[in-house]
């Protein structure tokens, strides 16, 4: 009986799947290949030694930590829209810092990086939670102009000024071997893993457990109720915001430090939109983020070796991800309609 | 003084979509419809135009084919933001994700050698003869759809403020209740207004695609749906208003591609729109907040 409820709850969720492999399934039909083989390819090219697990994973914290940082904004309430930007101001940080310090030590270093990388991730969120908190500006054109403007600007950064001598794209200075993220205990993963874990926890922790996680969650569900109740929420908005961002300067800190060994020219190519997306599949849910993050990685890279055996590009990953958003916003909405028409 | 003229002729291209756009936003947003979906629903048609054209070798067939798909892509987003009310934003960047990635998808899945063919038909452009050398070159020459844009700022001026049906969409807007109470169903005037938008939208995605240039590539809108955006917020839904912030926009744009021979960094140039376009819609806020405050 136990189980049935619960699975009654779940429909919503349930069929949502259900749509996703049946459309899926189709668009491989409409490729002119069959689904289930296609399903197999993205599978084996994910899984089928340790290495390719290992490369699975170790994207994972891309899209994990930008979704998180599009959503904590969210569950207050906030469409943090230019995770873009925040990335790519912390990762030009990151990469700019090893220019004018270098202790010498690998874990002062990095942790010195990173925490650049978050301070400027999280002012690049401040002005725009700024300008709607205090005078209503929407944040999405906001954020967004922002993210074409700081795009342009570390563009031109790199190109001119703070460009390598001698290299032929635009790039800063390679980041020093003392800079570099390490892996973990010498194996093929790396330490970015450690990364996710902390803020899993520390979000589902900060969610479950704290006055603020609660009071954060109030603001994003009924800004009138939250005022009432006493919680000042513009600062809570304020400070979503400054989390998301810098979330998202953390990522673009380990994208700096251990993908790229540098920051250059086309840093971002549109990760903070498929963080986004990871985020609106899972519902601004942590846990949820994880598993989405992971499901994407398994998409983005089995692809890579679905287009060695087939004739689909691997740019039908990105299609796959929307293609979920859509169910999942279709999901959402309907289940309540269903309550509504059963009063 | 052909710097000026140069500079007055790529303003005029370079504002057209943008013009287009926005004016669909504006019957979106007075309506009360929130559409950030405008981004993905001009790549549809830049998309499908310049598809169509090249097999077809015919300019109108691709813009009918690109407004037909605009207004699909428009439908599409107004089932799950009228219908279903889920979040307009979330809808809206989804959508624009989704048009983006399937568009990236489908130009490489096809032969990637229609998209930047000779074999394109382009959008014809009018020639008007006004006898003055200078009058010709300043007006005379531009794409069919351009002469079109300006039409319709007083066509959508005349079609908001002095026809039943606008004053029905603008009510939509403000009070959906008394719509209803009035007997006219506010959803079914939001699906329209989300069709005008979609046929609008479509023209501006033409225009790119088969005027401004013939080609397609990856996300060659580049934000011009956001900036048509903040077009609409800062006119505050005014067509007359749009039409001289669209073209300041697309004169910051046409500004950047004149400057860029001489010297300054490509980058700064393309910050230009952008800047000016966020930095308006701020001291615009600010300023309204202001009179607003002092007004109590």
């Amino acid at each position: 009986m136990k189980m049935m409820d619960k699975l009654k709850k779940r429909s919503g969720t349930i069929n949502a799947v259900i749509l996703i492999l049946i459309s899926w399934s189709i668009l491989f039909f409409l490729c002119g290949e069959n689904p289930v083989q296609v399903v197999g390819y993205i599978m084996s090219g994910s899984f089928k030694d340790m290495s390719a697990v290992a490369s699975v994973l170790n994207k994972v914290f891309l899209f994990f930590l930008l979704a998180m940082a599009y959503a904590i904004p969210d569950q207050a309430g906030l469409a943090n829209v230019g995770i873009d930007g925040q990335f790519i101001a912390g990762g030009f940080f990151a990469a700019l810092l090893p220019q004018f310090i270098n202790t010498g030590n690998l874990m002062i270093n990095v942790g010195l990086s990173i925490i650049i990388a978050m301070i400027f991730g999280s002012l690049w969120a401040f002005w725009p939670a700024l300008l709607k908190v205090k005078y209503g500006i929407n944040e999405v054109v906001t954020t967004l102009l922002g993210n074409y403007i700081i795009i342009e600007l570390t563009e031109y950064m790199v190109a001119y000024p703070l460009r390598m001598k001698g290299s032929s794209i635009s790039r800063m200075e390679f980041v020093p071997e003392n800079f570099e993220l390490p892996m973990l205990f010498s194996s093929k993963f790396s330490t970015s893993l450690i990364f996710v874990v902390i803020v899993l926890l520390a979000a589902m922790w900060y969610n479950k457990r704290t006055v603020k996680g609660f009071e954060a969650k109030m603001v994003g569900r009924n800004l009138l109720f939250a005022r009432q109740a006493g919680i000042n929420t513009n600062i809570v908005s304020i400070k979503a915001m400054m989390a998301g961002g810098a979330i998202a300067g953390l990522a673009g800190a380990i994208q700096a430090l251990y993908v790229n060994h540098t920051f250059q020219s086309g840093f971002t190519s549109d990760y903070g939109m498929k963080g986004m997306l990871v985020a609106l599949v899972a519902m601004s849910n942590p846990l949820g983020c994880l598993v989405i993050a992971i499901l994407f990685c398994i998409l983005q890279v089995g692809a890579i070796s679905m287009q060695l055996s087939t004739d689909i590009p691997s740019e039908i990953a990105a299609v796959l991800q929307a293609i979920m958003i859509f169910f999942v916003a279709a999901k959402s909405a309907l289940v309540i309609r269903q309550r509504r028409t059963q009063k | 003084m052909s710097v000026f003229i140069s500079l007055w002729q790529m303003t005029v291209i370079l504002s057209a979509p943008l013009v287009l756009c926005a004016l669909g936003g504006i019957i979106s947003y007075q309506a009360g419809v929130v559409n950030i979906a405008m981004e993905g629903i001009m790549l549809s048609s830049c998309f499908v135009s310049v598809l169509v054209s090249y097999y077809s070798h015919s300019a109108l067939l691709g813009l009918l084919a690109g407004m037909l798909t605009s207004i699909l892509v428009s439908l599409f987003f107004s089932f799950f933001a009228v219908t279903l009310k889920a979040n307009n934003f979330v809808i809206g960047i989804a959508i624009n994700i989704f048009v983006s990635a399937v568009t990236l998808f489908l130009s490489r899945f096809l032969p990637v050698a229609i998209f930047n063919s000779p074999d394109i038909a382009a959008i014809q452009k009018l020639n008007i003869d006004l006898k003055i050398e200078v009058l010709n070159k300043l007006f005379s020459g531009y794409s069919v759809l351009i002469y079109l844009a300006v039409i319709l700022v007083f066509v959508i001026h005349y079609l908001l403020y002095k026809t039943p049906f606008g004053i029905r969409l603008r009510a939509t807007g403000v009070f959906p209740g008394a719509v209803r109470t009035a007997g006219k169903n506010p959803e079914k005037i939001r699906y329209l207004a989300g069709i005008i938008t979609g046929v609008l939208c479509g023209l501006a995605g033409t225009q790119l695609s088969l005027s401004n240039v013939v080609l397609f590539s990856r996300d060659m809108t580049a934000g011009r749906g956001f900036i048509a955006f903040s077009a609409i917020l800062i006119a505050g839904g005014k067509p007359k208003r749009v039409f001289l912030i669209s073209v300041l926009f697309g004169f910051c744009d046409a500004l950047a591609t004149q400057l860029k021979s001489t010297g300054i960094p490509t980058n700064f140039l393309s910050l230009i729109p952008y800047a000016v376009a966020l930095l308006t819609l701020i001291l615009v806020n600010i300023k309204e907040r202001k009179t607003a405050e002092e007004g109590m």
